[in-house]
């Protein structure tokens, strides 16, 4: 199985209407303010049981980094981000739009999320493959080292608390464990009800957490009035504002494939950070935030290939790097398919059809975005008093299409309440997700790890990759929580809010 | 008293740490070499534990402050009891009514809303969700009541 068999299934006409639908939601709740993909991709988790694993696949990633185009429409256009990943396109983007280059801005954000997403389906194509054959070596101890890391990493980047995240992390394995046990056959912390022993719905509890809760906070915000749309004049930029661009779009290409690899990396991290770089390497940085094009082309580039190369860790380890990722392996269970590096072994075929679907898609959201750019600010007015109810009730139907129980929709009740609550004290919910996905491998790999070394805690540290690994994990703690870089942590989420 | 978020949030880890523990306790912990199926939940449930107890102890001298807004109170409510109402409906009234009493209800949340712009929304709502479930994603379910 190679990339092409992979381009072949991604263009027969069910796949590429799946790749199609995803870069179309995924623009237009980039553009939305109210809602972002984390939020979108819950609410269609369970739809997309009813579409073959890998149209369904295809389909929530096409979301993920069509958000990332979408975003930057709303960010250039009306000042306000449509996507967290687009916050610093505000900055540069809007400036330029009031100086008349909105088109401008707009196109090269297109071009270079297109430059971009190639290059990031490149790395993942040629990365993947030795890094699963790699995994295929690692014994359970090592499987559980590579999950602490993986969680330690997701805290690294969790605003607030660090504590508390990691406490969050801890809720989410223990909901995991909720159900059957695989081993033993016992009920665990089911509270005897028949309807817990297949554990609880991951879709019900992200949809809860992610889709509901965030109504109740949005609802009660008062939105400001009419938004003022920036005009668009000229749409396709000249030679001098491409040869500006080339360079800052090919490193916020490279700055994004790398950290949408890193374990809480992804488009978020992938923007500030080509922001960062771009203003330290220019030669007028005082020009950043006049409306500086390397500050629209670096970003928009970086979010982009942030959002693909985050799926290098999910599909080839089994580790989801951010509660996007989180989502999509729970979307692979839903169909059966754990994710890990067998995938690549057992499903070449379905892990070739996502990564040539990605090539599609970026095509595709280029034609979408540009041509039809003023659409897309019209239904940037559409008003939230339409759009939550169908939230609510794709929520409440989604939940209950899956198993076909009630029950499942009183949990999804449940954690919208509960993930309000958690909010408002200040909690993330993303690491709980990720924590609540882990939960069953991790154990499941702990107690292996423990039979095979005869009980001994000391054998996971003497193997030298679980060694190395679970070192990096530990010295990744020390440094956040070390005071001095927890304070420009601070800061730096400061800005972004 | 009422509004430090980090007394409540440490108060809420330790309630779930108590919780886990006492609802695990019947559960065999077994051995490191044989872990039972309470071993992971039961220090689980502790670590929980002992977070709670730290963010607690950082609460006493630095805190945050938390506030439920009065106007997020009215969403809760309805977007909830719609939730609840299909859970209870869709068995037995069939996907049409369920989904438009969700509709209905959850556009309550939304105050300054006409009842008239509601319920023409709610119909719209409930026949596009027919369409877009029954129609293009081939889910199996009564349309009609029972």
């Amino acid at each position: 199985m190679s990339f092409f068999d992979g381009l072949l299934v991604a263009m027969e006409p069910g796949n590429l209407l799946a790749c199609f639908v995803g870069a179309l939601v995924g623009t237009f709740v980039g553009v939305l303010p109210g809602l972002g993909p984390v939020a979108t991709i819950a609410m269609l988790l369970p739809i997309t049981y009813h579409l073959s694993p890998a149209a369904a696949i295809v389909m929530l990633s096409g979301i993920y980094y069509g958000a990332q185009y979408g975003g930057s429409i709303t960010a250039i256009l009306v000042n306000i981000p449509g996507e967290t990943s687009t916050v610093v396109t505000c900055l540069d983007g809007y400036r330029m739009a009031q100086k008349g280059k909105a088109g401008i801005a707009l196109s090269i954000a297109a071009i270079g999320s297109f430059v971009a997403g190639l290059f990031a389906t490149g790395v993942i194509a040629f990365v993947s493959v030795p890094l699963a054959d790699f995994a295929q070596q690692f014994g359970p101890a090592e499987y559980f080292a590579l999950m602490s890391l993986g969680l330690v990493g997701a805290v690294v980047l969790a605003r607030g608390s660090i504590i508390k995240a990691l406490a969050m992390i801890a809720v989410g394995l223990l909901l995991g464990l909720v159900g059957t046990d695989v081993n033993s056959g016992l009920q665990r912390l089911t509270f005897n009800l028949p309807q817990l022993a297949d554990g609880l719905s991951f879709a019900a509890i992200a949809m809860g957490v992610f889709g509901i809760g965030e109504i109740f906070s949005t609802l009660g915000q008062k939105r400001s009035g009419a938004q003022v749309v920036a005009p668009i004049e000229r749409l396709w930029p000249n030679r001098e504002d491409l040869a500006a661009s080339a360079a800052p779009i090919a490193r916020g290409s490279i700055v994004g494939s790398l950290l949408g690899v890193l374990p809480g990396g992804g488009a978020i991290l992938s923007s500030f950070a080509s922001y960062a770089l771009e203003k330290k390497l220019s030669r007028h940085p005082e020009r950043f935030g006049q409306g500086a094009i390397e500050g629209v082309a670096g970003p928009e580039s970086a979010n982009n290939a942030g959002a693909q190369t985050s799926f290098i860790p999910m599909l080839t380890l089994g580790i989801p790097s951010n509660p996007v990722m989180a989502l999509i392996a729970g979307g692979l269970m839903l169909h059966g398919i754990t994710p890990g590096p067998q995938i690549l072994a057992e499903q070449s075929l379905l892990f070739w059809t996502v990564i040539a679907s990605m090539l599609i898609g970026n095509l595709l959201l280029v034609i979408i975005n540009i041509p039809f750019v003023g659409l897309w600010t019209k239904l940037f007015k559409l008003p939230y008093e339409i759009l939550f109810p169908c939230i609510v009730v794709i929520c409440c139907v989604g939940t209950y299409s899956v198993n076909k129980m009630p029950f499942d929709v009183l949990v999804l009740g449940l954690f919208g309440v509960i993930g309000y609550g958690l909010v408002k004290l200040n909690f993330e919910v993303g690491p709980m997700l990720l924590g609540l996905v882990l939960g069953p491998m991790l154990e499941e790999n702990f107690r292996r790890a423990m039979l095979l070394a005869r009980g001994d805690p000391i054998n996971i540290i003497t193997r030298p990759i679980s060694a190395i690994l679970l070192a990096t994990a530990l010295i990744l703690l020390c440094v956040i929580l070390l005071p001095n870089l927890r304070r420009t942590r601070e800061t730096v989420f400061q800005e972004e809010a | 008293m009422l509004q430090r978020a980090n007394l409540w949030a440490g108060g809420v880890l330790i309630f779930i740490g108590a919780a886990g523990i006492l609802i695990g306790r019947t559960l065999p912990q077994g051995t490191l070499t044989r872990m039972g199926a309470g071993f992971m939940p039961f220090w689980l449930a502790v670590i929980v534990l002992i977070f709670g107890c730290i963010v607690l102890l950082e609460a006493v001298w630095n805190d945050e402050r938390v506030s439920i807004p009065l106007h997020d109170l009215r969403p809760a409510f309805f977007v909830t009891l719609a939730i609840v109402a299909f859970a209870i409906l869709i068995e037995t009234a069939g996907f049409l009514i369920s989904a438009f009493l969700v509709s209905m209800t959850a556009t309550l949340a939304s105050p300054g809303l006409t009842w008239r712009r509601n319920l023409v929304q709610s119909v719209l709502i409930a026949l596009g969700s027919a369409v877009l479930f029954l129609g293009v994603l081939q889910i199996n379910l009564p349309l009609f009541p029972r």
